[in-house]
């Protein structure tokens, strides 16, 4: 008879608990709408910083950004050696001048994939600023502890088959929302990227990602570190910024 | 003239040059000097010329190719997107007309291998038609070429050098060590350490650290088979292409779209082809094994398409009835609007502005060289009329005219520059007989420059006859000779005669 009355009160427990945690779990669309509301913005500028480790060697580079929307962006790189080389994105296409050959470059095709300025992101990363939600249907993958948080996993397919990365795999803080980490997928479901959040800063009504660490894991023992400083989001940015004559100036 | 006289004339001619030995057979060295390089630089050029013509022809080419216009335009971006479908009917209407057909998807990725990666070019061949067209699949230095439906490649032997894969064929004893260390058992490793010795040339020098090991010559193919499969086993000839898909948007914007793609694939052979090209940072792979989302989703899209006439012999170059109009004759209506045919030499720039500047820099200095003979021979001529001043006012006070004098003077200028040439001819052809049966190894040159230095020669490179050009030197070198003599004998005549016969 007790051991009846225990059986039912571990089922009514159980079922307790599910119904807890249903409710607890929100929809993989929210969730992704969550870090898109944090993560995508109108305009940014900020002063950053790239601290690659690649074959036992480091290197750092810093610059000054600002972007507009997904179509523009613009970024001059201040560090010694790299002094004036610059990259704007326009119209969907990258362009870079190097100071050294004194000479404005399309970067096209597969040369987008390259490594940008010998990091672990490619040109075709740090051009990236639409939201996942219009390019990904997202999936509730789970719950797992990620960089000592407990987070959502969230696995994304691309909705069109010319998505640069037809499936990605994120991890979002129950919490905060903030991405905690991601992986980035070939189209043959082999394994390119991994991102790890290091710091996200609460800027405006937003938390946004101000420190993380990139590996391309095709780069034995490569990883970047990228920082962002006096990030300033949503503020109005001139058209002026964004054209060949700033790229040659 | 008479006969005679001019009988005369020639023989009074030959005389002086017998009495003049020494500067006769100087002055004729220096012009079988010039003709013989000219002989032997002309036939290198020549042969270098047509073995790399054959070889674009017969390993990287074919005689045309059927391509997107809007490929065409950006060919050397290798702009994927640009590719067509649909290829298969013209290939039926080319069969039909008696030409071979090979369909290709030409891509750039980076391969990555268990030692390092590389970028390269990677020709998406179909297997069956691929030997057909071009030569190079059976040009194989170890393994085999792909198998179709697999993601296999066949790579050049330089990428394979570079990337560690494969049999190498001079490793360091570190490299030999990691050979050692692929095998399953202790009678694998005797057996791959036994296929392995120190390299001849080196024997002396074992004591160095940088010694090389060779593949011993007398290795069997049962026995390099072997090898490659416990290497293989062993995973060095697993590799991975990282490469982006480049599409089309769809909404018609023109925009192209870049997906990144990963494959997981085996090398299963080393091509050393007697094209350069084929053996530097290239690969080959089935083109069937790409077709879907594990490959390129190629859905039946080439970028081009590889014409050769079938049967055509590999030692001759395409004929007329290879040519660019005659495939887009014989495509005729099947030809749809946006695709066009082009010719090979549409597609070797490279080669073309190095056989052009060897020709020019090569024919400057040959230039520099007749120009210094035939000063050389103006000036014997100069001092030899210049010594016979007083014989000359003689000849002219005996009745001898002003033309006549000079006919001799160039008659014995001209001898000299025949026997120059006749040597510098029969020096030439010697020259040119064991450079054309074995021509010069510049294979260590080609792999350090990583072949990629116009010609499409990889080793020896051979000398060809030219008997039009040999036989044409030794005129043009006699008539020269006999042109230097004329300005000399012309100061001389504009002596009085009373003056020459009283100069001393």
């Amino acid at each position: 008879m007790r051991t009846k009355y225990f059986r039912a009160a571990l089922a009514a427990l159980a079922l307790a608990s599910a119904g807890a945690a249903a409710a607890a779990a929100p929809s993989a669309a929210s969730l992704l709408e969550r870090v898109d509301a944090n993560e995508v913005y109108a305009s940014i500028s900020y002063e950053g910083e790239m601290v690659i480790e690649y074959q036992g060697k480091r290197y750092v580079k810093t610059f000054a950004a600002s972007a507009k929307g997904s179509a523009n962006s613009y970024v001059e790189f201040t560090n010694p050696e790299d002094r004036g080389t610059k990259y704007l994105k326009k119209e969907g296409r990258l362009y870079v001048y190097s100071p050294d050959a004194e000479e404005v470059m399309l970067i096209s095709g597969h040369l987008l994939k390259e490594s940008m300025m010998g990091s672990d992101l490619s040109y075709e990363d740090t051009i990236d600023n639409e939201t996942l939600s219009a390019r990904y249907v997202p999936t509730l993958a789970g719950e797992e502890e990620a960089g000592g948080r407990r987070a959502w996993v969230l696995d994304l397919a691309a909705k069109r088959r010319t998505e640069s990365y037809p499936r990605q795999k994120l991890w979002i803080d129950a919490e905060t929302g903030d991405l905690l980490r991601y992986e980035l997928y070939a189209l043959s479901g082999a394994k390119l990227k991994e991102y790890r959040l290091i710091k996200a800063e609460p800027i405006g009504d937003r938390r946004f990602p101000v420190e993380g660490e990139m590996r391309d894991l095709l780069r034995k023992g490569s990883r970047t570190v990228f920082k962002m400083r006096k990030v300033v989001l949503d503020a109005p940015i001139p058209d002026s910024l964004f054209s060949m004559k700033s790229l040659e100036r | 003239m008479s006969a005679a006289g001019a009988r005369d004339i020639a023989a009074m001619a030959l005389r002086n040059l017998s009495r003049h030995k020494a500067k006769t057979a100087i002055t004729a060295v220096a012009v079988a000097v010039s003709v013989s390089l000219y002989i032997f630089m002309d036939g290198w050029l020549l042969g270098m010329n047509l073995d790399s013509r054959r070889n674009i022809v017969s390993y990287e080419i074919g005689a045309a190719k059927v391509q997107a216009a809007a490929y065409f335009e950006k060919k050397d971006e290798l702009p994927m997107h640009e590719s067509f479908a649909g290829w298969k009917p013209l290939a039926e209407s080319l069969e039909r007309a008696g030409y071979a057909v090979a369909p290709r998807f030409v891509f750039s990725g980076t391969l990555y291998s268990r030692s390092g990666s590389a970028p390269l070019v990677i020709d998406a061949v179909d297997v069956g038609l691929e030997g057909r067209v071009l030569r190079y699949p059976s040009s194989l230095e170890a393994g085999r070429f792909p198998a179709p439906g697999r993601l296999e490649l066949a790579i050049g032997s330089m990428a394979a050098e570079k990337l560690r894969v494969g049999i190498p064929s001079r490793p360091t004893p570190e490299e030999l060590e990691e050979l050692a260390g692929a095998a399953r058992d202790a009678e694998e490793e005797a057996f791959v350490r036994g296929l392995y010795g120190p390299a001849p040339e080196d024997e002396a020098a074992a004591a160095l650290e940088a010694r090389k090991l060779a593949l011993k010559p007398g290795a069997s193919e049962a026995e390099l088979a072997r090898l490659w499969e416990i290497l293989s086993a062993s995973g060095r000839m697993d590799v991975r292409i990282s490469t982006v898909i480049d599409q089309k948007a769809e909404d018609g914007s023109g925009r192209i779209l870049h997906v990144n793609q990963l494959i997981d694939a085996s090398v299963v052979g080393v091509i050393n082809s007697p094209n350069p090209k084929t053996n530097g940072n290239v690969a080959f792979m089935p083109l069937d094994s790409l077709q879907d989302e594990a490959g390129l989703m190629l859905g039946g899209k080439v970028t081009e398409l590889l014409v050769r006439r079938s049967g055509a012999s590999d030692a001759e170059l395409p004929g007329r009835d290879e040519s660019a109009a005659a495939v887009r004759e014989a495509l005729g209506p099947a030809l749809p609007p946006g695709l066009e045919v082009h010719g090979w030499l549409d597609y070797v720039d490279d080669y073309i502005a190095a056989s052009r500047g060897d020709q020019v820099s090569t024919r400057i200095m040959i230039l520099m060289l007749f120009v210094l003979s035939f000063i050389g021979i103006a000036n014997t001529m100069l001092m030899a009329i210049l010594e016979r001043t007083k014989e000359t006012g003689m000849l002219r006070a005996l009745g001898m005219t002003d033309g006549q004098v000079v006919a001799a003077y160039m008659i014995e200028a001209a001898c000299i520059g025949a026997m120059g040439s006749l040597a510098g001819i029969a020096i030439g052809c010697l020259i040119n007989v064991p450079m054309v049966a074995h021509g010069l190894d510049y294979s260590a040159m080609a792999e350090q420059i990583g072949g990629d230095y116009g010609y499409r020669i990889t080793a020896l490179f051979r000398s060809a006859w030219n008997p039009p050009v040999i036989v044409l030197s030794g005129i043009v070198a006699t008539a020269l000779s006999a042109a230097a003599a004329l300005l000399p004998s012309l100061r001389a005549l504009r002596m009085p005669v009373t003056e020459s016969l009283r100069f001393e």
